[in-house]
């Protein structure tokens, strides 16, 4: 087991962490299949309104590789097909009826181990977990042609919130095994982090873990310790997987059976009792957050961490790959003349206000830009907080410019898309946004 | 407060688009949010932003600069009332300072402000809180007798050269303040150099101290004879280094006190905003080349060239220069060990221009200058190296 030192991480301590109890919510009326949540995704109907649709079922696949299918994660009947701008596919909407379930074949240790890979490769793209692998550099759906150099796994997430990984871990290290398994039969390298600290890891895992993390947020996103932890420039295309997603190939591959739920963290300053849920997948926001929100005020209800997630709204539902829904304050006063004092209220990576002095002081944020849109002014936060080791100063200049091939040597695509430049620029620059879209517009020209 | 907040919201419509003042919008803006904060929420990820803003930036500058400010406007009253020999009780002296440091200040916020706030309605921008600290600046670093269209002209070449047409705070390459310091410098010699200008005699010259010569630190050094010791002859003319260090005696308004510097330099280091690595690097550059020109000198070299780091660092601008102008993080270079090399080759450039440049007595505005217009090089060489390491990812 290697240690491996994650630089310039930053903690944002924000306040409402889910503790480590796991409530169940699993009995939801309606549950839809979000194709606009997956990255890189071009999605395509299989079915239509009034369909039924038995779990595990394709609804739609992508138009680039058909092999991958979006899956129905229950059984019941089409009930709408919601179209965003561009008549982009948002939402497949399935009312919850019958118990209609599509089986694979299933496995056990021997019988997997003499299965060959790309037969596991094809049970994989039409289970409808295809989607949880994250392929490098663009972030997206991973390809379904070719070998894939290695495969990272991260045991531990430590964004603010995700699931917390002892809870995901409870009672499913079993399955955790199994799909690990299956995933060294997918690449030559699979490379498990957990982060330093994490007891399983440590102790029942520890025949597994091959890189513990030392390092704060995102030190333990699986595109952070690949960018780490990689050897030469083949692993630029690796392919990353959370730890919840490696449990669910086991035990789709245990049982046969598209397995429809996952824990998720609730939590965030406005959620009254922070928490574990577990609840199906595609679960409607509203129906989760139900009654454990202080709503009087405006709430943002965000799928995903507070840094990377999806600003999805109470009438939305759970992405398949969106295992949080953090809560903030989405309204607050104006003050009066609040850049100058000491600030002691104010929660600051830099030491200009005296909040940043206040040790483990957990903060309330709100979803405040806090200042005006301007220029950079070279004050360098960015680059503290990179931990892929780009200057995202200098990246931002030559992407504005349009330089690709001066982009790209300064690193564009290892960024890891963390959002933590964006956070802490005092110019309210929008890096991150910056560099995905770039990335999203390489993409598109290469394919 | 509330009041406030409603007069300037009920009449936010006139300066929206399609209100009757609608080009004036900076103007709004810019009054509005010095009051309140926004109150406009993130659109994308990430969802949640850091307090930190440009205001607060440049606020925590101005507030550096304060012990300057003070010191400027009590030493500026007392150097004239002592040379004119008139009263020196607290309130004349700062009276007399005030009168003197007060309408250099006006001068620079009212014409630079002006300049800003027709580029920012011109480009319909925001007006950028980058001028609230180099509008600080330039009066400190004037003589008390500088004529105020001469402020008003420096200001203005500071901010429209050296700032606004590159497109703004961020995208200058020259620090705006020492560009228009060097504008004046250069276009009114006579206004910023020699022993005439650094205090205002408020009386006729027949009634002026016996004492009085107005000769600065710099210049008493720079003529002094070969052979001679400069330190000796900084001592008998009555500049000790403990004077040196407190700074009151007269030169440019509000640089002449370590002592005030080195209290901005704290705050401007424990609030993060001014790089310690500048402040450090341009004092070992200066105690590097001053030692290296004393073990060359000879005994029949430029005097200056005898003198040790000790007193280099607490004469002219040097100090009030490390601290608030080289650290500039946007005429600066970028990269940590950019800034290493700037801020050492500024130390380097100050002294030599002191003792071998036989034109000007002060080397720290050129050499900060100099040293900005290197800094995008500096700043290549150092990334160019770091991108090398880089395992490439390329399509």
């Amino acid at each position: 087991m290697k240690t491996l030192k994650v630089p310039n991480t930053y903690d944002i301590s924000l306040s409402g962490a889910p503790s480590l109890t796991v409530s169940e919510f699993l009995s939801v009326s309606q549950v839809a299949v979000l194709p606009s949540t997956i990255s890189h995704l071009k999605p395509k109907l299989t079915v239509k309104i009034g369909d039924s649709v038995a779990r595990g079922q394709a609804v739609a696949f992508d138009k680039l590789s058909p092999e991958v299918k979006l899956v129905s994660p229950v059984s019941g009947t089409v009930k709408d097909i919601v179209y965003g701008q561009k008549r982009r596919l948002d939402a497949i909407l399935i009312s919850c009826s019958g118990d209609a379930v599509e089986t694979h074949s299933s496995y056990t240790k021997d019988t997997l181990n003499s299965l060959d890979a790309a037969t596991l490769k094809q049970l994989l793209l039409k289970s409808g977990l295809w989607p949880s692998f994250v392929a490098l550099p663009f972030m997206g759906l991973a390809p379904a042609e070719g070998d894939v150099p290695a495969i990272y796994v991260a045991v531990n997430d430590d964004e603010p919130f995700a699931p917390h990984a002892s809870v995901v871990l409870k009672g499913k290290q079993d399955q955790f095994r199994f799909g690990l398994a299956a995933l060294k039969k997918l690449s030559k390298s699979v490379v498990v982090s957990a982060a330093m600290g994490n007891e399983i890891a440590g102790t029942a895992l520890s025949d597994v873990v091959d890189v513990l993390v030392e390092g704060k947020y995102p030190a333990n996103q699986p595109a952070t310790v690949a960018y780490n932890a990689k050897p030469d420039a083949t692993h630029n295309k690796a392919w990353t997987i959370k730890c919840q997603d490696v449990i669910a190939i086991g035990e789709f591959l245990s049982t046969g059976v598209f397995p429809n739920t996952r824990v998720i963290a609730l939590a965030g300053p406005k959620v009254k009792e922070p928490q574990h849920m577990r609840v199906t997948v595609g679960s409607p926001i509203k129906d989760v957050v139900a009654g454990r929100c202080d709503d009087s005020v405006a709430l943002r209800y965000i799928a995903g961490g507070v840094l990377t997630g999806r600003n999805a709204g109470l009438d939305s539902y759970l992405g398949f790959n969106e295992n949080a829904i953090n809560v903030l304050q989405d309204e607050f006063d104006s003050e009066f003349m609040n850049f100058v004092g000491l600030g002691p209220k104010k929660a600051t990576y830099s030491r200009a206000y005296l909040g940043a002095a206040m040790g483990a002081k957990k903060w309330d944020y709100h979803t405040g830009v806090n200042g005006s849109a301007r220029d950079c002014v070279a004050c360098g936060y960015c680059a503290e907080v990179c931990s892929v080791g780009i200057l995202p100063q200098f990246l931002m200049r030559n992407v504005v410019a349009g330089d690709v091939d001066e982009s790209l040597a300064h690193g564009l695509l290892d960024c890891s898309e963390c959002g933590l430049c964006t956070f802490v620029c005092p110019s309210k620059i929008e890096l991150t946004d910056m560099f995905v879209s770039q990335k999203t517009a390489l993409l598109e020209e290469t394919r | 407060m509330k009041w406030l907040q409603h007069q300037f919201e009920s009449n936010e419509k006139h300066f929206k688009s399609g209100g009757k003042l609608e080009t004036f919008y900076a103007l709004y803006e810019m009054l509005y949010t010095i009051h309140f904060s926004l109150t406009n929420t993130t659109k994308k990820s990430a969802h949640v932003r850091d307090s930190l803003d440009t205001k607060r930036f440049m606020i925590l500058v101005v507030i550096a600069l304060t012990p300057c400010i003070l010191f400027a406007i009590y030493n500026t009253g007392y150097q004239s009332q002592v040379a004119s020999q008139l009263s020196l009780d607290f309130f004349s002296v700062v009276f007399r300072g005030l009168l003197l440091f007060l309408p250099v200040l006006i001068t620079t916020f009212a014409v630079g402000g002006l300049w800003e706030l027709i580029f920012a309605v011109v480009r319909k921008h925001e007006v950028n809180e980058g001028f609230l600290v180099t509008g600080m600046l330039l009066p400190l670093t004037l003589p008390a007798t500088i004529p105020l269209w001469q402020v008003a002209l420096g200001v203005s070449f500071g901010v429209v050269i050296g700032k606004e047409v590159f497109g703004g705070t961020g995208k200058n390459f020259l620090n705006p303040a020492l560009t228009a310091r060097a504008f004046m410098f250069f276009s009114y010699p006579a206004y910023m150099s020699g022993d005439a200008v650094w205090t205002f005699l408020s009386v006729a010259q027949d009634k002026v101290a016996d004492t009085f010569s107005g000769a600065t630190p710099l210049a008493v050094a720079f003529l002094t004879e070969r052979g001679a010791s400069v330190s000796e002859a900084l001592v008998s003319a009555g500049y000790t280094w403990d004077r040196l260090f407190i700074g009151n005696y007269a030169a440019s308004m509000g640089e002449t006190s370590v002592l005030a510097c080195l209290i901005g330099a704290f705050i401007l280091i424990v609030t993060g905003v001014g790089s310690w690595r500048t402040m450090l690097s341009c004092v070992l550059g200066v105690v590097a080349m001053s030692t290296l020109l004393n073990i060359m000198a000879g005994p029949d070299s430029v005097a200056f060239l005898h003198l040790s780091a000790k007193w280099h660092l607490v004469m002219g601008g040097f100090a009030f220069g490390a601290v608030f102008m080289a650290t500039d993080p946007v005429s600066s270079p970028d990269t940590n060990a950019a800034k290493w090399i700037y801020g050492i080759l500024i130390g380097c450039l100050t002294v030599l221009i002191r003792t071998v440049n036989p034109a000007y007595p002060e080397g720290m505005m050129l050499a900060i200058l100099l040293m900005n217009v290197f800094a995008p090089l500096i700043d290549h060489c150092v990334v160019a190296r770091r991108l090398k390491k880089r395992i490439p990812n390329v399509l």
